[in-house]
This record gives structure tokens, sequence and C-alpha cells, in this order.
């Protein structure tokens, strides 16, 4: 397309990067997040502050909890329009399942139930309740887990969900940011060099440039593998051979399957009971200890919930382990041993690594720490590549009177500071919005959107300045704004809550505690960058006027 | 940035073929790929599951291929016809197999 390779790859690295660019930084921004978004939900909910609790009794606490969860309103309300018939008003269950890693103190409880006559197949829908394990109450779900219902599929869907569209366009800049990687790399052959070469006084052109190279490089593994772990997660959406053209083969493998361990793909038909299944979690807790690996239950389910050929399997947490394990199957009626998942095969070892790294369900606080940084240097890389996007045109474009640098420059202000400013107003309604509000959780998500809507029309609005090669005042503006809400939030934890610092640090509450610490963390670099841009600025702007009094 | 060779309906063209083109040769890669390590003996799940893996990596390439390709006309040849060939033998496979 130009005269060389290189060329061609810089104006692909530019082009894409820019547009991609502004879903990749949502990606990375609420991906870091993700990385403690059970922490992040203690911390917007503070009924569940309390220390992480193995599985409860199943046969005393959870089975009448299970047998007592109704399907989800708004799935049924769409199911209904899949159906040829009227749905009758009690659906048939089919499964249940209880769900919860070492962070959390909460415990996940889900049936699925039987969509008859859909034009589907194996059409269900679920309906999912959150419990205090310590006494099986129930937890009002008009509360948001900020962190794992909100942040979480935000990093991977963008929240939106219509034919999947946001995992499509995220999967598609995962995609790009690989092709920026490659073309990256390609084009600083320097590499290595470029390592060393950080000169934070120079120019903003020049130093913003240094940055983005420096954050590229030192992160580059971190940044190529979880946008190439992230694709192998929803491979199965981006790519379903297995659903369409090679159904065949995958439904001959199901067959073996099937058949080899003695499990039953259907339900029987034949009413039938449940038997002990706390003795069934005992015999799976026997069986690890017995090879070496002890460990509590992370996963449980049942399956043809009612009938004789009804099936428990029960899955160790993935406190110690970076891929999440293998199953113990056992009848529901006699508690008998029907199968045992074998070890993971070579393949399945790499893919459960890759996406086991990603999800990270391991306890290891170091590593979590690092994989946290490592996403917010990926954010400031796609920053600076922005920034130096924007620097590179602004003289160009005041001249000409073209106004490129001044949309991309507010598009990567509501984007950079905009995001975080969402970020911050969402944590401060959950503590200022009344506890009793109907439909609290879909009010603090409208302040989220409504404060990112508001950024970036403060972006648009501020931007002129970029048309006179100056640096747009939006950028100091909304740190500033960052400052004050991150601040905000802290405060308003200590006052609605009782759980500040001083509180939380001498109990050694991290969940909380931490949260506060990055809240005041963001507040003071938030302050720091606002006045060095407001200093920063006004020099440049006074050698741009001086150059420009003189020409 | 130096002057595009290509008038800018050609730019378009090669967007097109670096996303669909290479979309489609990656369809191809893990249909045919599957089947082939299917045929080999690797369980379905196996099979499809490391293709799945390797087919990021071929779009990549193959997107990066559609702007360095030395015409448009080359770069959909090989990406959408090598695609369609490869989907083909791969469903043929697995109507063999299965």
């Amino acid at each position: 397309m130009f005269q060389n390779v290189r060329l061609t790859l810089a104006w692909l690295h530019t082009w894409f990067g820019l547009v991609f660019g502004f879903v990749l930084m949502a990606v990375f921004f609420f991906g870091s997040l993700s990385v403690f978004d059970r922490e992040i939900d203690r911390w917007a909910r503070p009924e569940t502050r309390i220390a992480p609790q193995p599985m409860p009794s199943f046969d005393t606490l959870l089975a009448p909890l299970l047998a007592g969860i109704e399907p989800d309103p708004e799935y049924l309300e769409e199911a209904r329009r899949r159906v040829t018939q009227p749905l009758p008003d009690r659906l048939k269950v089919i499964e249940w399942g209880a769900y919860q890693t070492h962070r959390d103190p909460v415990l996940r409880l889900y049936a699925r139930f039987e969509v008859p006559h859909s034009t589907e197949e194996d059409d269900s829908v679920s309906g999912v309740v959150t419990i205090d394990p310590r006494d099986g109450r129930i937890l009002s779900d008009e509360r948001l887990n900020i962190g794992s219902e909100f942040f979480y599929p935000m990093h991977y869907s963008l929240h939106l969900d219509w034919m999947r569209l946001g995992i499509w366009i995220v999967g598609f800049a995962a995609m790009t940011m690989l092709v920026a990687l490659v073309s990256g790399v390609v084009m600083h052959r320097k590499i290595f060099r470029e390592f060393f070469t950080f000169r934070p006084r120079k120019a903003l052109q020049r130093s913003t440039l240094a940055l983005h190279n420096m954050t590229g490089v030192v992160a580059l593994p971190f940044h190529f593998l979880w946008s190439l772990s992230g694709l192998i997660i929803f491979a199965g959406i981006y790519f379903p051979v297995g659903d369409t053209m090679l159904e065949r083969a995958a439904e001959a493998q199901d067959r073996v399957y099937w058949q080899e361990t003695g499990l039953d793909e259907f339900p029987s038909g034949v009413p039938g009971g449940i038997g002990a299944v706390d003795a069934m979690v005992a015999a799976a807790q026997a069986r690890w200890a017995e090879r070496g690996a002890p460990g509590e239950v992370g996963f449980l389910t049942v399956t043809h919930v009612g009938q004789s050929n009804a099936y428990v399997s029960v899955y160790r947490d993935s406190a110690d382990r970076v891929a999440t394990g293998e199953g113990l199957h056992f009848a529901a009626a006699t508690g008998r041993l029907i199968h045992e998942d074998p070890p993971y095969s070579a393949i399945a070892t790499v893919e459960g690594f890759l996406t086991g790294m990603h999800l990270q369900q391991f306890e290891h606080w170091t590593l979590r720490w690092l994989i946290f940084v490592a996403g917010l240097v990926s954010c400031v890389c796609i920053a600076t590549g922005f920034v130096f996007f924007v620097e590179k045109r602004k003289h160009r474009h005041a001249k000409l009177g073209a106004t490129g640098a001044r949309w991309a420059d507010t598009l990567a202000i509501a984007t950079v500071t905009g995001m975080v400013v969402a970020t911050l107003a969402i944590l401060v309604a959950n503590r200022l919005l009344p506890e009793a509000l109907p439909g609290r959780d879909a009010w603090e998500e409208g302040a989220f959107w409504a404060a990112w809507a508001f950024a970036l029309a403060h972006a648009a609005a501020r931007s002129a300045a970029v048309t006179r090669a100056r640096t747009s005042p939006a950028w100091a503006e909304q740190c500033w704004a960052i400052a004050v809400l991150a601040a905000l939030a802290v405060g308003l934890n200590a006052a609605t809550t009782g759980g500040h610092l001083l509180r939380t640090i001498p109990r050694g509450y991290w969940p909380v505690a931490g949260m506060d610490l990055v809240l005041l963390a963001t507040a003071i670099v938030a302050v720091a960058i606002a006045r060095r841009l407001q200093r920063v600025g006004s020099i440049g702007n006074a050698a741009f006027d001086a150059r420009a009094d003189h020409a | 940035m130096a002057a595009v060779f290509d008038p800018s309906w050609r730019v378009a063209s090669r967007v097109a073929a670096g996303v669909l083109g290479a979309y489609a040769f990656a369809w191809g890669f893990v249909a045919l790929g599957a089947m082939l390590l299917f045929a080999a003996g690797l369980d379905y799940y196996d099979a499809s599951s490391l293709a799945l893996m390797l087919a990021f990596l071929v779009y990549l390439a193959s997107f990066c291929w559609a702007f360095v390709s030395r015409s448009v006309a080359r770069a959909w040849a090989v990406l959408a016809g090598g695609g369609a060939a490869m989907t083909l033998a791969g469903w043929l496979l697995s109507l063999a197999l299965a």
C-alpha cells in the first residue's frame, strides 16, 4: 500500500490504533479493575463485608434455598417470545449450581429451568440468588455488585448485549491490539534502546512518544498474552464451528463422552430423590487429600434435578492453581462415584493455563497486584498513543484550520480521564443513593453513564483550544474532578459505613482498606497531573504564541 | 506521513480484505485444522481447541499480510479463496469422519 512494509504497518498502527484504542482503553481499564472485582463488590455492598466462608452444608442450608429459586422475570419475558405454545406456570428445573472463589464471602446459587416448545434447541432460563453463607439469608438483587456485575462485563462486552455486539467489538479491538503490537515492534526496530530512552523533561511530543514506547515494550508480554487469552476465552463465540458446520463431529464426540463416563445426557423421566450431598462433598475432599491436593469446594452442580438419574458434580476451587480443575461426579440418589474426570490433555492444559491466567481465580496477591499494574501500564500505553497522535498533528491542523486533532483529543479525554470520572461517579452514587431506593442498581448505572456523557460533553466544549494548537484545558479540569470524586468516595465510605482506614487497616480488612487506599492514591496522582498540566500547558502555549508572533 | 500509493477505494478494499478476508481465512483454518487433527486421532475438543487457539495468530498474520501484499486482488484471492477452499475441505472431512 506504501513504498515499504514499515510505512504500511505505521499506517495500520496509527489508524486502527486510534479508532479501536478508544475501545481498548475501556477494555484494559475495566479489565484492570476486574482484577479486584470482588474487593470492589465489598466496598460497594457494606452488608457483605465479612470474611470468605467455605461452602456451607448442602443438605441443610443450600437445598431448600435452591428449591426456592424462581426463573429471572426478565429472562422469562424473553423466553415467552421464543416459544410456540404458552409457558406453563411452573417450569421444570433441570440444573442447580453453587459457585464461589477464595475471595467470595457470599455464595451465588443458580437454577436452570427447561423452556418447553421453544424454537431453540435445549432452551433454558435461569434464576440466580446470592446468599450470606453463614445463615442462608438471601441478599437483595437490587444492590449492584459494581465490580463483578458492572465493571467486569463492561470489560468484555461494553454492556452491548444485543447480538453479542459488545463481545464482537471487544474481540476485534483485541485483534487490533495484537496488530498494534506487531506493527509497533516493526516500526521501532531499536526496541531495546527505546526502553532506556524515556526523557520526561523533553518536549511533550517527544516524551509522550518515549513513554508510549517504554510502556509498550516493558509490558509487551502482558499486552500480547492478555489480548490473546481474552480472545481464546471467547473463541467459541468468534469461531462457532462446533455449533455449525462441525456440529456432527462435536456431537459424535459427546456421545463417546456420555458412553465412557456413565453419566446420562438426558433426564430419565422417572422421578427420583436426592441423597446426602454433604457426604459426597466429604468423599470428594477425601479424594483430593488422598491425591495430595486438599482443598475447598469451588463449584457444585446437580444435573437432572428430581430425576432418578440425577448426578452431583463437585469441583475443587482454584486457589492454588492457574487452571480450573477436574470434577467428581456422584449419583445423586445413592452417592456412588460414577466418574472422575481424568487429568487434562496437553492441549486442554495449555488452554486452561491461558484462560486461567486471564481470569485469575488463584490466590496470589503479589501476582494479582502485578497484573493490575500491568493492565494500567497498557492503559498508559494506549493513552499516550492518543496524546502523541494529537501532539503530532495539532500545529499543522491549527495552521490548516483542520479539526481532526480537536476531535481525536476530545474522544481521548472522554476515554482517558472521562472514564475515570464515570467510574468514580458510580462509586459516589453507590454511597449517596438512599438504601431503600427501588431499582437502586439502575440508578447507580445511570450515574455512571450520565457522568461519562457529561465528561464527553465537557471535553468537546473545551476542545477549541486544540484548534489553536494548545492543550485542551479539559485534561487538567477532569483531573481535578477525579481528585475531588476520589476523595469524596473515601469520605462517603467512612461516613455511611464507618469502615474507614483507621478501622479497616488495624483490622487487616484489605478488600475495603485497599479500595480506599487506591482511591486516595488516585486523588493524589490526579492533583499532581492537573498541576503539572496547567504549568507545562501555559509554558507550551506561551512558546507557541511567541513563535506565532515572531512569524 | 508518506502518501498512500493506492486510491481510497483500494484502501477500503484492503481494509475489508484485512478484516473480512482474514476472518474467512481463519475460519477455514479452524475448520480444516480441527478436522485434520480429528482425523489424526485427537479428541474433537482437543482438535478444535488447538485450531482455535492458533486461529487468532493466523488472523493476525493474515490481517497484516492483506495490507502488505503486492496487490489488493491477490490479498482477496488468497484470503477469501483460501478460506473458502479450507472451509469446504474441512466440511467434507467432517462428513467423512462423523
